[in-house]
């Protein structure tokens, strides 16, 4: 599974779909001091992207590429742990 | 095709071309902003759909067309001749590429080239009407305004990596997703992606009533790739993306407070000193050096940045620009390069213009929507109207002034009522009023629904917060009939099912016949009987109603000719009125279609070698303006298209003289000839050649051809004309083709079946009565010579056995415009049949038009009369 979430922690891994961006946002608007962790996301569709972008939560990890890396640049950083 | 989207495309693209083709002819006639807006509706949809297909040439010609026909649209452009020329010649090459893509999926190969050409002269034309720049997504010129805002770094990468450069923006429109699109992906794999920018194009719904479906982002993106790879990267969002080609000078722009620090003088003369003498790498050490100093944010120090990035390679002419934007010796908020970044630290006057345009509209729009939450509405629907006032305020919140979207932002962000979203709207859009001259204006532009409190529902909101040339098109393109799309095979086959159910119920009067014989049983023969009523009576309903799906009105085949008639005419110098008549007329589809290329052949003689020029016509005391006039009516079951004009017409004498020497007559048929008969021999083949089209005034070319192809479909076409006075070509078609009255003959004990059309009548004529001139048989009717074929000879079948009757029975055929008797054996029913072509091994078969299947399985040879006579 792409999105799993685990407490305040919800991690996203591999490619992420447009799919995914619902129950993303479901699981962000449930918990408002969520951790997105995006250490083992290879891919996150723009859908994807725009959700994290809007909810803006503490991320952990940074995605490869200029693109995602761009959209995600004003979210705050998650402190290691 | 495999493509059903592209198999809906092309019928729609063609009735789309056709639109925009007629309405141009119309326009030219009469200028009428309706007709105008009708081809621009149909340019404008076709553009937008070809969009969905990988077929970027006809996209990008449609949408030079378009382009073309907004400036007509504004009255910045009046339509020449040779604008319509330009016009008409591009909507057939598109037409072409449709029929191309019809056959194998793909443009042609020299698609890419033709439109070049095209789209250079209809952009020729948009540039000398004093147009403003046109809205191709690759040929305006001037960089971006927000390439400023692109990270400096990814700037000053691009500008080492050097052209070609280009800066795009890129809105996906908002059901983007529901494509499959990936517009960050499609962004990530951009050819030579450097630096990047993504922002919300409007505010972003909280996330509450965030949509996660819906797409919102902006992207700016700067590429180091040729404009052609990143157009063809992005072809199939071509509508959303805005490229425009930037030089590396585009790049720099300086941004930032100003800093009024004396040390900039001394780094100025020392920089330029450095910069004169080639001292790259000390250069870049002292705006290292001095950068440390200063604060970064500063215009000063981004110069300074520059430079460092820019020192080794860049040369001195951009090195000394940036010196003088640090030293102040040159004013101005984007010394650096004045001439290349206009744009950039304060918005040109144009985009300044374009968007206080943009906020009067704005402004528009939420003083009709005040002024419709002023209506006193019912409270069912007051909730309603007020979330989609709500709605509206929203989207245009990104348009209107800072301070007065905030305002209304943090208003709309607490749940308001009708009185104070309309105590909000009020006030400052009486300031915007008082402020702007232009205000009232615009306000009338866009009248407020008043008296229609439904069109407070939301559906009404898009059209008018969408651009002017929004989706209109598509709105008030689909009329009030409903219709469908259907293959036409598909209708085939029904035909086929209703001519065979027409055809099998037959059977049942068999059925009865042998009931009755068998069984004896006359009670039960009669039930047959009466189903077989009732059978017949569904049945035949049923093929009246196939029938009538496939018949078309004839301005199907008419509505080309008004193109047709303006192009020859401008070729030759002619003027003719073309006057159509009966369009509405009925006839199958199949029997149109036959019809087309016949038509096509006339109406070119008419105007080529009919109508004389307009000198020659006053000469002859005739108006200069020939008269072409097309008309259709329906006759019984047959329908007659007359092509005539008041041209020359044909000179019989000519025609007798040229048929005498071609050996198409002998003189004595000559000499008994009506003159009438005589004109008709221009359809006889072999008539025409190249040489005889000259003399002949060309009347002839193809006739035989024309004919031919009338006969072929069941018709016959003759000509009338009075020399002087103009000819009427006239050509009789069957209404439809499908089923087929026949009656059945017998010869030597075998059956026929002869198509009821062909028989003019049935006689019973005593032998006594037959007699014998030269070599055939003929005999009297009515005082007729008419001459005598027994049919069992023609198709060498063995003479009935006995002594033949006293009687012999007859039928009298028509054969073109000449009668012949046919002595049978015996007439037997009549029936409507499919009837069938020979095909395979039969299909060389003399004699026969085809076979028929009869209600007691037998097969029946139907016969084709010219062939035996």
């Amino acid at each position: 599974m792409p999105l799993e979430q685990d407490g305040t922690r919800i991690v996203l891994s591999g490619h992420c779909s447009v799919e995914e961006a619902e129950p993303l946002l479901d699981a962000l608007r449930a918990t408002p001091d969520a951790v997105v962790d995006v250490t083992g996301a290879a891919w996150l569709h723009t859908a994807v992207l725009q959700v994290l972008m809007a909810a803006a939560p503490a991320l952990r990890g940074r995605l490869e590429g200029l693109v995602p890396a761009t959209c995600l640049a004003v979210l705050p950083v998650a402190e290691a742990g | 095709m495999t493509n059903t989207l592209l198999a809906q495309f092309i019928p729609e693209a063609r009735e789309l071309l056709e639109h925009a083709g007629s309405g141009l002819l119309a326009l030219e006639k009469s200028q009428s902003a309706e007709a105008l807006d009708d081809i621009f509706r149909a340019v404008h949809t076709l553009k937008g759909t070809s969009g969905l297909f990988d077929i970027a040439p006809l996209t990008n010609l449609v949408h030079a067309a378009e382009d073309l026909l907004v400036e007509v649209r504004a009255g910045k452009l009046t339509l020449e001749p040779e604008i319509v020329d330009g016009l008409l010649d591009s909507l057939d090459l598109v037409g072409h590429w449709i029929d191309a893509l019809e056959s194998r999926a793909v443009l042609p190969d020299d698609a890419e080239a033709a439109m070049a050409g095209r789209v250079v002269t209809l952009r020729g034309w948009l540039d000398a009407g004093g147009a403003a720049a046109s809205a191709d997504p690759v040929a305006s010129q001037a960089a971006p305004d927000w390439l400023g805002a692109l990270p400096e770094a990814a700037r000053q990468a691009a500008y080492l990596a050097g052209a070609p450069l280009v800066a795009w923006s890129y809105e996906p429109d908002e059901s983007c997703f529901f494509r499959g699109d990936d517009p960050a992906h499609l962004v990530a794999q951009a050819p030579g992606l450097l630096g990047l920018r993504v922002l919300p194009r409007g505010p972003v719904p909280p996330l509450e009533a965030y949509d996660p479906v819906l797409s919102w982002l902006r992207f700016e993106a700067l590429c180091a790739a040729p404009v052609e790879a990143l157009s063809e990267h992005l072809r199939y969002a071509s509508d959303q993306v805005h490229l425009s080609p930037v030089t590396p000078e585009d790049l720099i722009v300086l941004a930032g407070p100003e800093d009024e620090a004396e040390m900039f003088g001394d780094f100025g003369v020392r920089a330029r000193a450095l910069v004169a003498t080639g001292a790259r790498a000390e250069l870049e050490a002292a705006a290292a050096a001095l950068l440390s100093i200063i604060g970064p944010a500063t215009r000063q120090a981004a110069a300074l940045r520059w430079i460092a990035a820019l020192a080794a390679t860049a040369d001195a002419g951009a090195l000394l620009r940036l010196v003088s934007a640090i030293d102040g010796a040159e004013p101005g908020p984007a010394p650096a390069a004045p001439q290349n970044t206009p744009a950039v630290a304060a918005p040109s006057p144009a985009s300044a213009g374009a968007e206080s345009a943009l906020r009067q509209r704005a402004e528009a729009i939420l003083a009709a929507q005040a002024e419709m939450l002023a209506v006193p509405a019912e409270a069912g629907l007051d909730a309603g109207r007020l979330e989609a006032a709500r709605t509206v305020v929203q989207r245009c919140l990104p348009h209107l002034a800072p301070a007065r979207a905030e305002a209304l932002n943090a208003a709309l962000a607490r749940p308001v009522d009708a009185a104070t979203l309309l105590a909000l709207l009020r006030p400052a859009d009486d300031a915007e009023l008082a402020a702007e001259p232009t205000g009232p204006s615009t306000a009338v532009l866009r009248p407020a629904p008043k008296a229609d409190p439904k069109a407070a529902v939301p559906a009404a909101v898009p059209p008018a917060a969408e651009s002017p040339e929004g989706r209109d098109g598509k709105l008030t393109g689909a009329g009030p009939a409903r219709m469908l799309r259907v293959d036409q095979a598909k209708v085939d086959t029904l035909m086929n099912f209703a001519a065979e159910l027409v055809v099998a119920k037959n059977g049942l009067a068999y059925l009865a016949g042998r009931v009755e014989q068998v069984s004896g049983s006359r009670q039960l023969g009669r039930e047959i009987k009466e189903q077989y009523a009732v059978i017949d009576r569904i049945a035949q309903s049923l093929q009246v109603g196939v029938m009538a799906i496939r018949m078309m009105p004839v301005s199907q085949v008419f509505q080309r000719f008004p193109r047709l008639v303006r192009d020859t005419m401008r070729k030759l110098g002619k003027e003719v009125e073309l006057v159509i008549q009966g369009e509405d007329t009925e006839a199958d589809k199949n029997v149109l279609e036959s019809l087309a290329d016949p038509l096509i052949h006339m109406v070119r003689n008419a105007l080529d070698h009919g109508i004389e020029t307009p000198a020659e016509r006053l000469a002859a005391g005739k108006p200069g303006r020939g008269t072409l006039r097309l008309s259709a009516r329906q006759e019984n079951d047959n329908v007659i298209i007359e092509v005539a004009d008041d041209g020359k017409g044909i000179d019989p004498e000519v025609v007798r003289e040229k048929a005498l020497r071609v050996g198409l007559i002998t003189p004595d048929q000559a000499a008994q000839m009506a003159p009438d008969e005589i004109v008709n021999l221009v359809f006889a083949p072999g008539f025409s050649t190249k040489e005889q089209v000259s003399d002949l005034s060309g009347r002839g070319v193809g006739m035989d051809v024309v004919r031919n192809a009338v006969r072929k479909a069941g018709g016959d076409v003759w000509l009338a004309s009075r020399l002087g006075q103009g000819s009427c070509v006239t050509v009789q078609l069957p209404l439809t083709m499908a089923v087929t009255r026949i009656v059945t003959v017998e010869a030597s004990g075998q059956q026929y079946g002869v198509a009821m059309d062909a028989v003019a009548e049935t006689v019973k004529v005593p032998r006594s009565q037959i007699h014998r001139i030269k070599q055939r048989e003929t005999f009297v009717l009515r005082d007729a010579v008419i001459p005598l074929v027994r049919l069992a000879d023609s198709l060498g079948l063995a003479p009935a056995s006995g002594t033949p009757p006293d009687e012999a029975a007859v039928m009298v055929a028509r054969i073109g415009r000449e009668r012949v008797g046919i002595v049978v054996d015996g007439f037997r029913e009549r029936m409507e049949v499919i009837v069938r072509p020979l095909d395979g091994l039969l299909a060389g078969l003399v004699g026969f038009s085809g076979t028929a299947l009869l209600g007691d399985g037998r097969v029946l040879l139907v016969l084709n009369l010219p062939d035996l006579v």
